[in-house]
């Protein structure tokens, strides 16, 4: 064998003994099926996985927006619509892709509102290539399992099965005003939305409809994230598209108060916030009809014990932060 | 699609850093099989056409501003030249007596056109890098002073890396002037050695006599060069994918999203020592990347890191950290400012009042300003680069100036500078120095700066150095195991480099096994711990910026 040829050979040697690795390191650090271990990186958005099958009607997805801004367990209370927040910090759209479909090979809900800031959100190449890799070869999506699986070595595993006490929604009382004095000035202008998101949301769509789902475009409040730049141009996709969309931000009923409702100078809402923009997108839904009312079915007496507990959750909340 | 949406459709991120997927197993592969295949004739053209490709795929139509300078350079480099062969020729044909004033003639000619030149260049990068800054200024000082005129802030057009080729141009044009090397004629030489792609992002900045020739004498990639090439790259990603991209969260949020700075003191120090450590791992495993890169194509490019934090004096520290930028500051700017003849002079008669210490330090010290005002305005147009820049000129003057009252000190106290102790303690000292340094470097301005700074020593909070903290930053007790042993190899690596073993050689005479099982070991490393994916947050290459 001449030294190309042999070195040729080492080289398909050493990178088939590589894949082989990956593949046994693959088989090892991927969950279990259906845990919310399942994504360890977002555990409140995969507390979904924890809720019994087919029991959630109405699903959010987005970024830290979503679960600063939907309360599932108040549209429990007012309209008693099962919701989830499928939502993680600076969540990318091939993530929430991902996370439909985890979620939808569980449940059938009527309705998948996507929350619109993650439209702007800017990704490359680099990352739809990895995570395409991730699913071809689990390490490259599951490889900082690591630290649950030592966890489980040293004794201290967390329960996979856990489910999320406030369904995706998390709880902030600090109040930080914002400067509302140029917030959704009006302008004829559309920001430009990245090709690659719109080519996702499209999948996306196309998915949860094909699964029985309406799918439905919002923007909730946020001074720092929304314009009108951004409202036309969503506007002009969903119409393109034939999705409906819900814009809290030209939604005056609302009365967002940006000196007590957020809790970073208008980026995100606060609880105080939060309750205003979940009570206008329940009383918007329940006009349309489109979600059954479960209260008072015992299969969800839990959604009633879970509100109980965030009720109480709230007030210590609020009043330790000096808002009751 | 046009190939500049695919690749860069996120904002251009693709390719800006050399650890990225597209770079390493689209553009790099891509490179070496049609570089492979050429014919040696068409390999430097190749060579050529890929970095313009990459460069392109990365700035787009700001392209224009490399070609520029490239085409500058050139035609520069050959007018020197021209006046320099004339100077000669015309030297010899005259009498002995005349040629002092007739080669003066010749010579200021040349430190004109020089000059041309150099302001032609660097205002270039001037108008381009700092002129937001500069407007922002020039406005705060005319309401300041009640005129009601403001100017337009113009938007800041940067292209990637300008602030590195645009010294490889100036250099090549003074080192021409100086006769160091001579002009090149073949523009697509010049022109390769300002751009080749894998330093054109972030250094080092290079020298026309040190990679010149080896970039246009292309010859075949050896299988060891191969190898040893794609071992210095997975070496480099270690660095930057374990380390510095898994403090890139607890850093971020503490300079950056903690808008109301809501940490105490402890945590404070803690970010600046690990946004050091970010900086280092993420700049030195870049060069690491480009080291290796050139190593496949048979190019040694200059080394740009030497252990920095063994540093003894915040000199020494310099001589290690980002060498290429230094040296071309000592080369460039120190040299020729306390080699002047008014500074010849000061320092003839300082040296006869002060003696032969003090003496040397007035023409140093105002070399040294320069050198550090340059340096701290090279990293970024705002006040805190600048001041990053004067404390340690200021740190570096006041070493000089005690040097000869510390040698005293230890001459009386029977203290031997060699002791382990002793070098100990000025490695740990010059290590605070550089971290207190990079804090203000870091923080989002100088008021932050400062503010971060004070609270170090006012309300330090030891309290929240704990695990829930770390968590909520999201730097968990394994990270910084991971972080911990990680440094740990680097640093002992280090030292094996430092005494001379190249681990890389002795590797390659062990068994394949032995040779297999460490490369395995690392890759497999990076592929488990490495920070990416989820909700990490990769940095973009941070001297990219610069």
């Amino acid at each position: 064998m001449n030294t190309a040829a042999k070195h040729f050979t080492n080289a398909v040697s050493f990178v088939a003994g590589l894949l082989l690795m990956l593949f046994l390191i693959s088989k090892a650090v991927t969950p279990a099926e259906g845990t919310v271990d399942n994504g360890v990186d977002s555990k409140d958005a995969n507390g979904i996985l924890a809720e019994p099958e087919n029991s959630i009607d109405l699903l959010f997805v987005g970024d830290s927006e979503t679960y600063s801004s939907v309360i599932p367990l108040e549209l429990w209370d007012k309209h008693g619509f099962t919701s989830y927040c499928l939502s993680s910090s600076a969540q990318k759209l091939y993530y929430a892709e991902e996370l439909i479909e985890a979620a939808l090979s569980r449940q059938r809900p009527r309705v998948v509102m996507l929350e619109t800031n993650m439209l702007f959100t800017k990704f490359n190449f680099d990352d739809s290539l990895l995570h395409k890799a991730g699913s071809v070869l689990p390490v490259f999506k599951y490889h900082d399992r690591w630290k649950v699986l030592l966890d489980g070595f040293m004794g201290e595993e967390t329960d996979t099965s856990e489910e999320s006490e406030f369904k995706g929604y998390r709880l902030y009382t600090k109040v930080n005003p914002a400067d509302a004095a140029g917030y959704m000035k009006p302008s004829d202008q559309k920001a430009a939305i990245p090709s690659r998101c719109k080519s996702y949301l499209k999948e996306i769509k196309e998915y949860c409809e094909e699964r029985g789902a309406q799918f439905i475009l919002f923007s909730t409040p946020s001074t720092k994230n929304a314009s009108y730049p951004r409202h036309n141009a969503i506007t002009a996709l969903a119409k393109q598209l034939g999705i409906e969309y819900i814009d809290l931000n030209t939604d005056k009923s609302i009365k967002i108060d940006w000196s007590t409702d957020t809790r970073d100078r208008g980026d995100h809402l606060n609880y105080l916030g939060a309750a205003k923009a979940t009570k206008a997108i329940g009383e918007h839904l329940a006009k349309k009809e489109l979600l059954p009312d479960h209260r008072g079915e015992e299969a969800y007496s839990r959604w009633d014990e879970l509100y109980k507990v965030f009720t109480k959750k709230v007030k210590k909340a609020l009043k330790k932060a000096g808002l009751s | 699609m046009q190939l500049s949406t695919l690749l860069l459709g996120g904002g251009g991120k693709s390719l800006t850093s050399l650890f990225s997927l597209v770079y390493l197993f689209v553009f790099l592969p891509g490179c070496i099989i049609v570089y492979t295949a050429l014919p040696k004739k068409c390999k430097k053209y190749f060579l050529l056409l890929a970095s313009y490709a990459f460069f392109w795929l990365i700035s787009s139509s700001l392209i224009i501003y490399l070609i520029l300078t490239t085409f500058s350079a050139h035609y520069f480099g050959i007018w020197l030249d021209r006046i320099g062969t004339q100077m000669r020729s015309h030297l010899a044909e005259l009498p002995k007596e005349e040629r002092k004033a007739a080669k003066a003639v010749c010579v200021s000619k040349q430190r004109r056109v020089l000059a041309l030149a150099v302001i032609l260049h660097i205002g270039l990068l001037l108008v381009l890098k700092y002129s937001p800054f500069f407007t922002t200024n020039i406005n705060t000082l005319l309401s300041k002073l009640g005129v009601s005129v403001q100017l337009e802030v113009p938007a800041a057009i940067m292209p990637i890396g300008i602030s590195f080729f645009t010294l490889q141009a100036v250099s090549y044009v003074i080192d021409v002037c100086r006769g160091v090397v001579k002009a090149e004629d073949d523009l697509f030489k010049l022109a390769l050695f300002i751009s080749f792609f894998p330093a054109i992002i972030e250094g080092p900045i290079c020298r026309y006599g040190q990679t010149a020739d080896q970039l246009w004498d292309c010859d075949k990639i050896q299988y060891k060069n191969l190898t040893f090439g794609i071992q210095r790259i997975l070496w480099g990603m270690l660095k930057k994918v374990v380390v510095a991209d898994r403090l890139n969260n607890f850093v971020t949020t503490i300079f950056d999203t903690d808008k109301d700075y809501s940490y105490g003191g402890a945590i404070i120090a803690i970010a600046a020592v690990l946004y050091t450590v970010q900086l280092y791992m993420d700049f030195s495993g870049s060069m690491d990347a480009v080291i290796g890169t050139a190593e496949i194509f048979g190019i040694t490019m200059p080394e740009n890191f030497r252990m920095p934090f063994f540093s003894r004096t915040i000199s020494e520290f310099w001589q290690r950290w980002h060498i290429s930028l230094g040296a071309w500051f000592k080369d460039y700017i120190f040299y020729p400012v306390t080699t002047s003849k008014k500074m010849k002079k000061l320092t003839s008669s300082a040296r006869k009042k002060l003696g032969s210490h003090y003496g040397p330090l007035i023409a140093g010290a105002v070399a040294l300003f320069c050198v550090w005002f340059c340096n701290g305005l090279w990293h970024g147009s705002a006040w805190s680069f600048i001041f990053f820049g004067m404390y340690h000129f200021v740190l570096i003057l006041t070493g000089n100036i005690l040097e000869p009252l510390v040698q005293a000190v230890n001459k009386k106290l029977h203290i031997n500078s060699g002791w382990f102790v002793y070098r100990l303690l000025q490695i740990i000292r010059t290590g605070v120095l550089v971290i207190i340094g990079e804090l203000f470097f870091r923080a989002r301005g100088l008021k932050a700066g400062m503010m971060l700074f004070g609270r170090i020593f006012t309300d330090q909070r030891f309290e929240e150095v704990n695990e829930k903290v770390f968590d909520k930053l999201r730097l968990d007790t394994y990270d910084l195991i991971i972080v911990g042993i990680t440094l740990l190899i680097v640093f002992t690596v280090s030292i094996l480099n430092e005494r001379g073993v190249c681990i890389r050689e002795s590797l390659a005479k062990r068994h394949i096994a032995l040779r297999w099982a460490v490369l395995y070991g690392l890759i497999l490393f990076i592929i488990v711990f490495g920070a990416y994916g989820g909700t990490y947050a990769p940095v973009d290459p941070m001297y990219a910026q610069f």
